[in-house]
């Protein structure tokens, strides 16, 4: 068994087959030998982060491992319980791929890009500001700029 | 200056502010952190259903994503709408250019022409060379398709019979530089009528058109091999705008009947 502490002091315990999900900790928990008495500490992920974090890798510790895609990649999430695994707010979903990129989890960062991806997919550029809360931070000038630079992004 | 060049000569910047976006986050972590205190770590209900969405409403997420989640982001997405999420704001844009983002849809899009290309290159303006520099049929405006021309399963146009033809490409997105004009054309075994078959180039500001005839000798060594590139002249582009349109025609007003010609697309290949 491995100890985690979250960035808040909560601690987990969970088995070295779900602890070695994540690149991160399998190279801390091969370079630490007693990482079963002394947790690891993770100052980058939040409790409840953690707790979504672990219910994944739990879930998928038995998949075979994937050979990487060649070619062209479809952003549809195949498996249910994934899709209603990142049934989850905006924040969470930040934190989560965040979590992910830092603890090096490649599947479960992929599940993250698809789910923004399908939230990006055939929206235009104010509905894509709405949805994510972003500022337009350009002056009217510079986004017209930035259409004629890239005006031939358009005919795809 | 294009804008584009101050993005990529920003990019040091857009790496500091992303490691300023991974500070923030850490702020919005501790955020959290303080609800789930006052909660009694009541971790289990805390959690983060789209009903629950409190800390939802006024933060950016997703223009503070690290560039290199935004590049695994962008193997989801086609040019255009990943172009469309990239222009919300500046942070998103200077992210635009990252080589490996090009880099992907170079090799996915163009496999064949991404085995040669130079890694050291702008690959963004690689992209868009070898995206905006073919015109394949079914983009041309062909006299009489329909009638006269009918389009096949893989987009090419194919003369049925006909005594003249006349067919308009535009290549809208031409950058300065001088280009070879090719024509990717198909001859089976046909009547002479194509003999002094007319290729003519012209761009916006260009005073006299480039033209090329198919000589009696082209004619009969393109005969019967296949889609074959007939090169056809070389093209100096040079004009103040940051695109120029160069439009081609390829017709035959001789009166004589004419079939077995096909076209498939007309490429501009830079050169030196």
């Amino acid at each position: 068994m491995v100890k985690l502490t979250s960035s808040d002091g909560q601690e987990f315990t969970i088995s070295k087959e779900v602890a070695y999900q994540s690149v991160l900790l399998k190279n801390m928990i091969e370079d630490v030998l007693d990482s079963e008495e002394n947790p690891i500490p993770l100052p980058n992920v939040s409790g409840p982060i953690l707790v979504k974090v672990i219910e994944y890798a739990t879930h998928h510790k038995d998949d075979p491992v994937k050979p990487p895609v060649e070619g062209p990649r479809t952003s549809e999430i195949v498996d249910e319980w994934d899709k209603e695994f990142m049934n989850i707010d905006q924040g969470s979903l930040y934190e989560l791929i965040l979590a992910a990129n830092y603890l090096d989890i490649k599947d479960l960062l992929d599940l993250g890009c698809k789910t923004v991806a399908n939230m990006i997919k055939g929206k235009k550029v104010e509905e894509l500001r709405k949805l994510f809360n972003i500022q337009n931070d350009f002056t009217p000038e510079e986004e017209e700029q930035i259409k004629k630079e890239n005006a031939w992004c358009e005919e795809h | 200056m294009l804008l584009k060049n101050y993005f990529v000569a920003n990019s040091c910047n857009q790496i500091k502010d992303t490691l300023f976006g991974y500070a923030s986050s850490d702020k919005i972590i501790n955020n959290t952190n303080k609800n789930s205190i006052q909660k009694g770590y009541d971790i289990k209900n805390k959690i983060i259903s789209k009903s629950n969405n409190e800390i939802d409403e006024n933060n950016e997420y997703m223009s503070n994503l690290p560039s290199d989640v935004i590049i695994g982001i962008a193997r989801y997405l086609n040019v255009n709408d990943f172009y469309n999420f990239s222009r919300t704001c500046k942070k998103l844009y200077s992210t635009f250019f990252c080589s490996s983002i090009w880099y992907n849809y170079l090799k996915i899009d163009y496999p064949e022409a991404f085995k040669a290309i130079s890694i050291s290159n702008n690959l963004y303006d690689t992209y868009r060379y070898f995206d905006t520099n073919t015109l394949i049929a079914k983009n041309m405006a062909i006299a009489e398709m329909g009638k006269n021309w009918r389009l096949n399963e893989e987009g090419c146009a194919i003369l049925t019979d006909t005594c003249w033809f006349d067919i308009n490409g535009e290549f809208k997105y031409v950058t300065n530089g001088t280009y070879i004009v090719k024509c990717v054309i198909k001859i089976e075994n046909v009547s002479g009528g194509l003999v002094g078959l007319e290729i003519s180039a012209k761009y916006e500001g260009s005073e006299e058109p480039y033209k090329f005839s198919m000589s009696r000798i082209c004619y009969e060594n393109l005969k019967g091999i296949g889609y074959q590139p007939l090169t056809c002249f070389k093209i100096k582009v040079n004009n103040p705008s940051l695109y120029t349109k160069v439009k081609i025609q390829i017709f035959n007003k001789k009166c004589y009947w004419k079939y077995g010609f096909s076209i498939k697309s007309i490429i501009l290949k830079k050169t030196e």
